[in-house]
């Protein structure tokens, strides 16, 4: 019974430290029209900052700042020069991006080396019951539900209100006034921060290796589909959902299972699920 | 004659085989003509009926397992082995075909990729017992007996495999088949107004290219003396997604022959892996940017219900 509500819980903390970066995804395919095949990349880009805080004596959380900033920064760098020309082809687009994921991970092994790493955890453990949890699990799954809740708030607001018209109707939210472009590159950047924050926060789960960003990009994905395109709440739960279910399958069966879970899973939801969404998109 | 002419590049690769005598470069060339038809493969499924595969791995790599399991087990004599890697990767194929026939591109892609790393996967976690004791699987693959032995013959007959393949190819990209594919590349509605059971042609795509990709992986499973994740791997199916964008995807012959080249250049230049996926990366970005690709890329797909199979061609 212990072990199951260790499980839960550990899971449930990683399903919302995934959904960061889900969310980020949503975001930018609900208004930008496009799947960013270079998410993992910018998880990975957040994991290796927090490595690289971690070598300081730092916590890995602390790198979920610099990571976002890096992330945000390099993200409008790869909307404006590869991303923006290329948005009439949805599909040429999510190619360049798988492009760009490939240059990543060799920048990455250009960097930190082939080799992969493991990120210490720096902070005490807590004790709850028979339940353990590392107190950076704990502020990385804080400071994700402040940013969904800080996003919740945003699509509030005035400036909100145009994000969530251009990505109901570009064309319409265009003759109202909204900088559709100018949205969509902030969009892009804010969802590319939002994965290098999550990689930050999820690297002591990880190995933290050149290729590492291909398994978050496919639970990203999973979890996208699974929640509907676009569709951030309904993203949100399924980042919860899957990762409690990806935690169960780890434990109880092996760590792979957890990726061939997510693999198969992304297969049948696109298929009975997110096709749709593309489809009316004309994707 | 028109096909015959536009298979004639093909021959090179058959003349070179036997104007070469160093071993090294055999071997080289025994590896670029896999590889060569591997894409060839991929540009009818990807080019010539407008479906972007990122999953082409899935099959190249259920026929070089499928060799391996063939021969490793006695079921059949090696060349028997190597063949019926086509059926393998045909079955692969058709698998794919059947899951994204009615899918936007976008959806195509993200499905035939999360097949092939899931078979990827899973062909990493299972180890089992093989004849002779030995412990074989996981990520340092199945061992298989090498043939042929000797790298003249290996060189010979991936070339000979090669331009029958490609042949092969071309006659069925100007077949009545071939002008389904690419009328329901260039706008599917039409194609099924047309009378063409779109579902049919595109499954057949992915049977046919898969069937090839498999003959390459059984081919290259023989060569190598392995079948291993590796082949499943994200890596191949870029490749080929890369060299058939800037290649004149559609055309076979073109992929086929940058294929060829980029593979045999690499292989002979000892170029490491890094550099290679390097290429692969600025390729795949160029070929997105580049009219050919972009074209092939740019058509929506409708038909979301398939026209009954009375109407089919």
């Amino acid at each position: 019974m212990e072990t199951a509500l260790q499980v839960v819980t550990s899971g449930l903390l990683t399903g919302v430290e995934y959904a960061i970066a889900a969310v980020g995804m949503t975001l930018i395919f609900g208004v930008g029209r496009v799947l960013n095949l270079a998410h993992g990349s910018f998880i990975a880009l957040g994991a290796y900052t927090a490595y690289q805080v971690t070598l300081l004596g730092l916590s890995p959380v602390g790198g979920a700042v610099p990571a976002a900033i890096a992330g945000l920064v390099l993200g409008a760098l790869v909307e404006r020069v590869l991303v923006r020309p290329l948005r009439p082809e949805p599909v040429a687009a999510a190619i360049a991006l798988l492009g760009v994921a490939l240059l990543a991970e060799e920048g990455f092994s250009l960097i930190w080396g082939t080799a992969d790493h493991s990120v210490p955890l720096r902070l005490p453990l807590f004790l709850f019951g028979h339940v353990v949890q590392g107190e950076e699990q704990l502020i990385a799954a804080a400071a994700g539900v402040a940013v969904l809740g800080g996003m919740a708030v945003y699509l509030r607001t005035r400036s909100g209100r145009a994000l969530r018209a251009a990505a109901a109707d570009a064309e319409i939210a265009r003759l109202a006034g909204v900088d559709v472009e100018r949205l969509q590159t902030a969009t892009f950047a804010v969802g590319c921060g939002m994965a290098a924050a999550a990689g930050a926060f999820l690297s002591p789960l990880l190995s933290v290796g050149p290729t590492m960003g291909r398994v978050p990009l496919v639970f990203s994905l999973a979890m996208v589909a699974t929640g509907g395109p676009g569709r951030i709440w309904g993203t949100l739960a399924a980042s919860v959902v899957l990762g409690l279910a990806s935690t169960f399958v780890g434990f109880y069966l092996a760590p792979p299972w957890s990726y061939i879970l997510a693999l198969l899973l992304t297969t049948a939801v696109v298929i009975w699920r997110a096709d749709g969404v593309f489809r009316r998109m004309q994707l | 004659m028109t096909i015959l002419w536009r298979a004639a590049p093909c021959l090179v690769p058959l003349g070179l085989v036997f104007a070469v005598q160093d071993r090294f470069a055999l071997s080289v060339l025994a590896f670029a003509a896999a590889q060569a038809l591997f894409v060839a493969g991929w540009d009818l499924v990807g080019g010539a009926s407008g479906q972007p595969t990122l999953g082409h791995a899935l099959p190249l790599g259920a026929g070089a397992y499928f060799a391996t399991f063939v021969a490793g087990w006695n079921l059949a004599p090696l060349p028997t082995a190597v063949a019926g890697g086509a059926l393998a990767g045909g079955l692969a194929g058709a698998l794919q075909g059947r899951l994204g026939a009615r899918l936007s591109r976008l959806s195509l892609a993200v499905v035939t990729l999360a097949t092939a790393e899931a078979a990827r996967e899973v062909s990493s976690v299972f180890r089992f017992v093989w004849p002779g004791g030995l412990v074989v699987g996981g990520d340092s693959g199945i061992p298989m007996v090498v043939y042929p032995a000797d790298e003249a013959s290996a060189a010979r007959l991936a070339a000979a495999v090669l331009v029958v393949g490609v042949a092969a190819l071309l006659w069925i990209g100007g077949s009545s088949l071939g002008l389904a594919m690419r009328t329901v590349r260039a706008d599917d509605r039409l194609a099924a107004a047309s009378g063409i059971d779109v579902v049919r042609v595109r499954v057949l795509a992915f049977v046919i290219a898969g069937a090839v990709a498999g003959l390459a992986g059984g081919l290259a499973a023989a060569m190598t003396g392995r079948a291993s994740p590796a082949m499943l791997s994200l890596e191949p199916s870029l490749f080929a997604f890369a060299v058939a964008s800037i290649a004149g995807p559609g055309t076979i012959v073109g992929p086929a022959a940058a294929a060829y080249t980029m593979t045999a250049a690499l292989q002979w230049l000892d170029v490491p892996g890094t550099i290679r996926l390097t290429l692969d990366a600025a390729l795949l970005i160029a070929g997105a940017f580049g009219p050919s690709a972009a074209a092939h890329l740019r058509h929506v797909r409708h038909v979301s219900t398939p026209v009954p199979a009375s109407s089919a061609r």
